[in-house]
């Protein structure tokens, strides 16, 4: 037979237990609005019944609270992670590829188009009125319209990167600070878990800074029980992220910070990349390893807008190293369809780094292409772990990364080859023309650029001649940025060679050797008349397969496919975001509704154990002072 | 499913950021009457956007720029023709009635100087201008067709030189009758010793036995005449190059005159003799008198007698039929249609044609530059390189459309009307002499007793010199009907170039109507790509607009109330 007074602990268990019920409710309540917490429920539990040896068996002893237990499924919690890291890729895609739109649009006024086709119109009316100066000084204002275009374009290009690149430096900044918060949570869900409590706040804090991380970076989590020495399992876990493809940020306690190193001048990967690009690697040295496929966030999509080559790079094999002490010179053969053709050429031009054979060299700028898809470096043995021997022939080189994204260094050398090769034709049709002057001369190129180190401008010689050391230039030194019309035209316009050279007499100055010169009258302009039909013709200047004005098209139409496949993509996972949000607050989430309802639900339990109480003391009052008295 | 308050929210949210999207992108269409406000709204419209764009732009340009130019120069150029047309029509009028009205060189005189006022105008008309360039002169249209005075000016004191290579075909080899009256000019002389009259004696070479009017010939020369007169005489140390007809290749007939004499050499096409030739040269003469020339010839004087007579004032080369029937006979000319004279001409006047609008030539030049530099010689080759004269300027009017804009000079301008009226010069002068000479035989002819010998002499010379003087009136009428074929043909000539221009202007007409559509065509499309169908958007816009205040209604009810209002 159960004890006289057991009833009073039943109910006074049951008063417990609604109360705690009661509590829980109010702090669900509370947190209606609380970004990242989970409703939490009390887990209760019938007490282990009380055998009383009495013929009715066992007699129930009330109920046992257990623990105020957070309400989640991880696995939507790993599902919205995923879908935050593709979101966040395209969230910084979207802005930038938005902002290269912006810059590539044609207003109908200060676009490619327009000014191109200024071009062809001015050229049209200097055939109409070869004679005049005045054409020709509109020509050359529509060129230089032109050329500036490309100057701005490429500056608005390039503080694009370096914007993108400042944002890298906030991206891994956050990544830090959340790993050491990470670290710290870690470590107080363990204290507090091994008294045997559920830290269901700080882990609702962990789970929320995970949701932030996963913006920023892909993030896998892992969490698995402390075994003692017996194997048997503890209250405390070891909580693992990794981040980039599995790369470890935080364990337990313990967590790694990025750091951001600039680039020097010497270390640049594209011609045109802006100074200054940071290179991410852990703080303990080890690699960061920033190109991995499997990488995601914004930290990707910062990436491949900062790097992204359309999976052009430069690859070769070695096939010839001659070893020199101090330095190494080594050939390299290239098959690339890209790396053909010098005005392709994004190699930088003040020295970089290139792989051969799986070792790192310094090379300098004075690198020569043969016109022939051979390359020839000089490397810095004192810079590198080991010299460049012999050893390495045969084995493959690169340089720079294959990054599967049209991002600024695509569109860069995009520009940079269509300068070069319509500066090219156009210099090289203008170049075998006369001047209009009176007696008329050879005339000479009409594109070209100011030189990096040292006043002046590039000449005709240095510009044809095809590789890239410091005196031996070719039209690799012509870049969308700095590509401009020879002084000398734009002061008098008559000196454009408009007019063919019918009589091949180099002008007035070389007289061909038989004494006299045929010359042909001032409206002669078959040169222009050349530029014209180049302009148009596919077979004479070809961009991509497209005429020479095609190029906005073929550019812009790449920025714009981006740019709307960004869009697209940004939409559907941010309603997928929207989407996974709700199926975990379906579960997570608190309902007013619901705690309403618990709220009624709770106070009568409470009321109804006060009242058994009340009725036990009925019970004791009834037995104690009336029974048998 | 567990639904909560903020699910619905949420999803509320969600719904109604879409609606004003939505509504965000139909406003823009609205007020920018777009259909896209940024490329990547629709990549194909806005590729396709450029395009048309550079289509509308070039059509533009050809339709309202080059197309208009283009008439603007054919007008022109059609103006200046019909000019030219009035003014040979004028001179063919002229001749026609000049051919019979005149008895006298006066008469002459008075008709040749007005038909030298139309041909002064004539080729005035070369000189037109469009805004400052010369119309006929090809692509050297900062230099007029003729010289202007300031030319002449300017080459007075820095004379400049033109080698001149002119090209003759068979038909430019022309007959001309020369009136030979040379015998009667001869004196009698000698005294009859008995008498004391003079006694005269015929002179030496004429023949006693034929009358003086027998001896009075109208003879048959042959000439080609070149487009300038007043050339460089051999005399002043120029020469002459020449290549006759049958001659073979790489062989030119030079001459020149060395110490006074006449030189003739086979030269190579550089210039160098040739070793061992299979021309032989004919016997060359230069004469500065055009009569003495024609003379010469007509009367086979020289030893070898003289086979071409080279006139530089003139600019003739005169031949006998002798002469001509061996060198210019049709079997010679078999397989060939040309020969060439290559002349020099330091002497030039205004109004004169300047030969690099129509000839092979080289000009030499002396650059001065007075207390700067040493003069300089400068050489110029002109028309020397390209196949044909080919000097058209084309205008771009459509895609891969041009159209020839200018007429050159020589398809209506020829030497031969300033030539002819040359030639009728000539005439006139002979005229004149032969007037003149009968004046004067009738003066000397008072001084003698009318029964004296010379008296009777006299007599018959006058008798002879009348008949000349009937032969050459006869060759100017000859000549005058001639003339008339002549302006007919440069009449001919010069409409085959007006019915070209003109219709290059129907043409460009038809181009103008063909670029006229296309420029609508092309905006129709750009609207149709581009545009935006204003009812369409309006009802799409009012459409989500009552959405939007549907869904804030409903968010707005869900989000009023929950169960604790009703606890």
């Amino acid at each position: 037979m159960a004890s006289t007074f057991f009833g009073l602990t039943i109910a006074s268990s049951g008063l417990r237990a609604a109360n705690a019920a009661l509590n829980t409710t109010g702090n669900n309540i509370s947190n209606v609005q609380t970004e990242g917490y989970s409703r939490q429920k009390v887990e209760t539990e019938a007490a282990n019944a009380l055998r009383v040896f009495a013929t009715y068996g066992c007699a129930g002893a009330g109920v046992e609270t257990l623990a105020i237990e957070r309400v989640r499924d991880v696995f939507y919690d790993h599902k919205y992670w995923d879908n935050e890291t593709k979101l966040g890729e395209y969230d910084a895609k979207v802005y930038y590829c938005k902002m290269i739109e912006e810059y590539l649009k044609d207003d109908q006024k200060t676009g490619f188009k327009s000014l191109f086709d200024r071009i062809e119109e001015t050229l049209q009316e200097i055939t109409k009125n070869a004679n005049s100066t005045d054409a020709k000084a509109q020509f050359l204002g529509a060129a230089k319209t032109l050329t500036d275009y490309f100057n701005n374009l490429y500056g608005d290009l390039q503080d694009l990167q370096s914007d993108v690149n400042d944002e890298i430096k906030i991206r891994t900044d956050q990544i830090n600070s959340i790993a050491q918060d990470l670290a710290t949570v870690n470590k107080q869900i363990n204290v507090v878990e091994l008294s045997g409590k559920r830290a269901n706040e700080l882990r609702d804090k962990r789970d929320k800074l995970i949701d932030e991380l996963s913006a920023v970076v892909d993030v896998q989590t892992a969490e698995y029980p402390i075994l003692d020495e017996q194997g048997n399992e503890t209250a405390a876990h070891r909580y693992m992220v990794k981040i980039a493809g599995g790369q470890t940020l935080v364990d337990m306690d313990e967590y790694k910070t990025l750091i951001c190193v600039s680039r020097t001048k010497e270390e640049k990967v594209n011609q045109s990349d802006v100074d200054g690009l940071y290179d991410v690697m852990w703080s303990d040295g080890l690699e960061f390893s920033l190109y991995n496929a499997s990488m995601g966030g914004e930290l990707r999509g910062l990436i491949e807008m900062r790097d992204g080559n359309n999976g052009e790079y430069f690859q070769g094999q070695v096939v010839s190293v001659s070893y020199h002490e101090n330095f190494s010179t080594v050939t390299i053969q290239t098959t690339a369809d890209h790396l053909q053709s010098i005005s392709k050429s994004k190699i930088s031009d003040s020295g970089g780094i290139i792989n051969v054979g799986n070792q790192l060299y310094y090379y300098s700028k004075d690198w020569v292409y043969n016109g022939n898809g051979q390359y020839t470096f000089v490397v810095d043995n004192k810079k590198s772990d080991e010299p460049l021997l012999g050893d390495k022939v045969w084995k493959e080189a690169s340089i720079g990364g294959e990054i599967n994204y049209q991002g600024v260094p695509y569109y860069m050398s995009q520009m940079n080859e269509w300068v070069r090769e319509f500066a090219k034709k156009v210099n090289d049709i203008f170049k075998e023309g006369l001047t209009a002057e009176d007696p008329p001369h050879k005339a000479d190129i009409l594109f070209t650029a100011d030189y990096v180190r040292k006043e002046g401008q590039y000449t005709q010689r240095e510009l044809d001649k095809g590789t890239a050391t410091e005196e031996n230039t070719g039209y690799y030194n012509l870049t969308a940025g700095n590509i401009g019309l020879l002084q000398e035209v734009v002061k008098n316009p008559n000196l454009l060679g408009t007019r063919k050279d019918i009589d091949d007499n180099k002008g007035i100055d070389v007289p061909n050797g038989d004494g006299k010169d045929e010359v042909e009258g001032k409206e002669q302009c078959e040169q222009v008349w050349e530029v014209i039909s180049m302009l148009r013709d596919v077979n004479k200047f070809s961009f991509r397969g497209r005429d020479a004005g095609g190029f906005l098209e073929c550019v812009l139409s790449d920025a714009t496919l981006n740019s709307s496949n960004a869009e697209t993509l940004y939409a559907t996972y941010f309603s997928l975001e929207t989407n996974i949000d709700n199926q975990r607050i379906s579960i997570s989430g608190v309902d007013e509704d619901e705690e309403a309802m618990n709220l009624v639900k709770y106070e009568n339990s409470y009321t109804l154990a006060s009242k058994m109480i009340n009725v036990l003391t009925e019970v004791y009052d009834r037995l104690i002072l009336q029974t048998g008295v | 499913m567990r639904m909560t308050n903020k699910i619905m929210r949420n999803n509320s949210a969600y719904n109604i950021n879409q609606n004003k999207i939505l509504q965000d992108k139909l406003t823009n269409q609205m007020t920018n009457q777009s259909k896209i406000v940024r490329p990547s709204d629709d990549p194909v419209v806005a590729i396709r956007a450029l395009r048309l764009r550079s289509n509308v732009s070039a059509v533009t340009q050809y339709n309202e720029k080059n197309a208009e130019d283009a008439k603007q120069w054919l007008t022109l150029t059609a103006d200046a023709m019909t000019t030219v047309d009035e003014v040979l029509n004028h001179l063919y009028e002229q001749s026609t009635v000049s051919a019979d009205k005149y008895e006298t060189s006066d008469d002459l005189r008075i008709i040749l100087s007005q038909m030298k006022q139309l041909t002064a105008e004539f080729y005035s008309c070369a000189n037109v201008d469009y805004a400052g360039r010369y119309v006929f002169s090809g692509y050297r249209t900062d230099m007029p067709v003729t010289f202007t005075e300031e030319d002449e000016r300017r080459m007075e004191k820095n004379p400049v030189a033109y080698n001149i290579s002119e090209s003759f075909g068979y038909e430019d080899v022309s007959s001309i009758s020369y009136t030979n009256y040379d015998t009667l000019k001869e004196e009698l002389t000698g005294t009859n010793t008995t008498t004391g009259d003079p006694n005269p004696s015929y002179p030496t070479g004429v023949d006693s036995t034929k009358s003086y009017e027998q001896h009075v010939a109208n003879d048959t020369l042959y000439r080609f005449r070149i487009s300038y007169n007043d050339l460089d005489t051999l005399a002043s140390g120029s020469s002459l190059t020449i290549k006759l007809p049958g001659m073979p290749d790489n062989e030119n007939i030079r001459v020149s005159s060395v110490g006074g004499t006449i030189q003739t050499a086979i030269v190579d096409d550089t210039g160098a003799a040739v070793a061992s030739p299979v021309t032989t040269a004919p016997q060359f003469a230069e004469f500065a008198d055009q009569e003495a020339a024609y003379q010469a010839i007509a009367n086979g004087t020289g030893t070898p007698p003289v086979d071409i007579a080279f006139i530089p004032g003139s600019g003739e080369l005169v031949f006998s039929k002798e002469y001509y029937d061996k060198a210019f006979n049709e079997a010679v000319f078999a397989g060939q249609d040309s020969f060439h004279v290559n002349y020099n001409k330091t002497s030039w006047q205004s109004g004169d044609i300047n030969p690099i609008h129509y000839f092979e030539c080289l000009e030499t030049k002396t650059i001065s530059d007075p207390g700067v530099n040493p003069p300089v010689t400068r050489v110029t080759a002109y028309n020397t390189k390209r196949e044909s004269k080919d000097q058209d300027i084309f205008y771009d009017v459509g895609y891969n459309q041009k159209i020839e804009v200018n007429t050159c000079a020589d398809e209506i301008f020829t030497h031969d009307v300033q030539r002819d009226m040359d030639d009728f010069d000539h005439y006139l002068k002979q005229l004149e002499s032969v007037e003149k000479f009968q004046k004067d035989l009738e003066e000397k002819q008072k001084a003698y007793p009318e029964d004296s010998k010379q008296y009777k002499d006299l007599e018959e010379r006058i008798e002879g010199v009348k008949k000349a003087n009937v032969y050459i009136r006869e060759e100017i009428h000859n000549k005058f009907e001639n003339q008339i074929t002549k302006y007919q043909k440069y009449m001919d000539d010069s409409r085959v170039a007006m019915t070209d221009n003109a219709t290059r202007g129907s043409r460009l007409e038809l181009v103008k109507t063909r670029l006229t559509n296309q420029q609508a065509t092309f905006k129709e499309l750009q609207q149709d790509n581009e545009g935006i169908d204003i009812t369409e958007v309006a009802v799409e816009l009012s459409s989500s607009e009552l959405t939007y205040n549907a869904a804030l209604m409903a968010t707005g009810k869900i989000m009023q109330t929950n169960l604790m209002n009703y606890i």
